[in-house]
């Protein structure tokens, strides 16, 4: 389980169901970490053999931000249990916050619809839950608007939202295709791939748009 | 003596008057010289701000940069056209 990291107030630790059906909220919100400059940190990777909750722990202090998605609350398929995972990662976040050393440490939480969370997880009411309508697009604006004000705060220009959003269209029309051309296996991607390859698509997406640019002001 | 009339109510003749103004107004034509000429205005493109940089690793564990590097290459030209 070994994670790519940046500075500490560049990660973000993403507490999301590892499932097939979440694939497309996950990747609208890795893109939305990625297109505002942060890093994704992950215990979903398959790879490694370190105690679970001694890993998650390490990756949650070396990241200031944190998603939560508890959305997932149906029992699983074989053994018609819930899963607590998530609940868990974020009462982890959320203790870290509360007793580290560091008590400016942010994070949002999704959820399916707006307040169903407090008939399941009643002790989070008055934090910042979200819903995604198990919408990729509400998900990403959701995310998008929260790194929004963390980048202004900190004194950089936010990101137009509807360049994003524009793009995030875009690069899920192109994903298919370079996962076709790369030759790798969509259901097996590691999550620090996605922000590979959002990372370099955002990078020639701007070097189109400056062209572009250019060619207006040429003509 | 002239019958008072309540405050705030008019005669049908100053109705009248106020509702022919009002019309006129109405197909009265927008005076040309007040349009805008947007011939020389450039259609704005919101790119990413200045400065902006994605940290990413140099490998990947599953696929190969240069790979995707030239992928997305070809994808973005194909675009283009």
């Amino acid at each position: 389980m070994t994670s790519y990291t940046g500075e500490y107030d560049e990660n973000i630790f993403i507490n999301c169901p590892d499932e097939e059906d979440y694939e497309p909220l996950f990747k609208a919100i890795l893109f939305a970490v990625t297109a505002n400059e942060f890093i994704p940190v992950c215990a979903k990777s398959k790879k490694g053999g370190a105690i679970r909750v001694t890993k998650i722990c390490e990756l949650i202090t070396k990241c200031k931000y944190g998603i939560h998605d508890i959305s997932k609350t149906e029992p699983d398929k074989d053994n018609n249990l819930p899963r607590f995972n998530m609940p868990f990662e974020l009462g982890l976040f959320y203790g870290c916050q509360k007793y580290g050393n560091d008590k400016n440490k942010d994070f949002i939480v999704f959820d399916r619809e707006e307040h169903r969370y407090e008939k399941f997880l009643s002790d989070i009411k008055g934090l910042d839950v979200e819903a995604h309508n198990d919408e990729p697009m509400d998900a990403l604006r959701g995310v998008n608007s929260w790194l929004s004000v963390i980048r202004m705060d900190a004194g950089k220009p936010r990101i137009n939202p509807k360049r994003i959003l524009d793009d995030y269209e875009e690069y899920v029309e192109d994903f298919s295709d370079t996962a076709k051309i790369i030759e790798i296996d969509i259901n097996n991607l590691e999550p620090i791939d996605y922000h590979i390859i959002a990372g370099h698509w955002i990078e020639k997406q701007k070097k189109q748009l400056e062209e572009k640019s250019l060619e207006i002001v040429k003509t | 003596m002239a019958k008072r009339r309540k405050k705030g109510f008019v005669s049908e003749q100053q109705r009248k008057k106020v509702m022919t103004e009002l019309k006129s107004r109405r197909t009265r034509p927008v005076r040309r010289e007040y349009r805008r000429d947007h011939s020389d205005y450039v259609p704005l493109i919101i790119t990413y701000p200045e400065n902006h940089t994605i940290k990413m690793p140099t490998s990947s564990p599953t696929f190969s940069i240069t790979k995707l590097d030239k992928a997305l290459d070809d994808i973005f030209k194909k675009k283009k056209r």
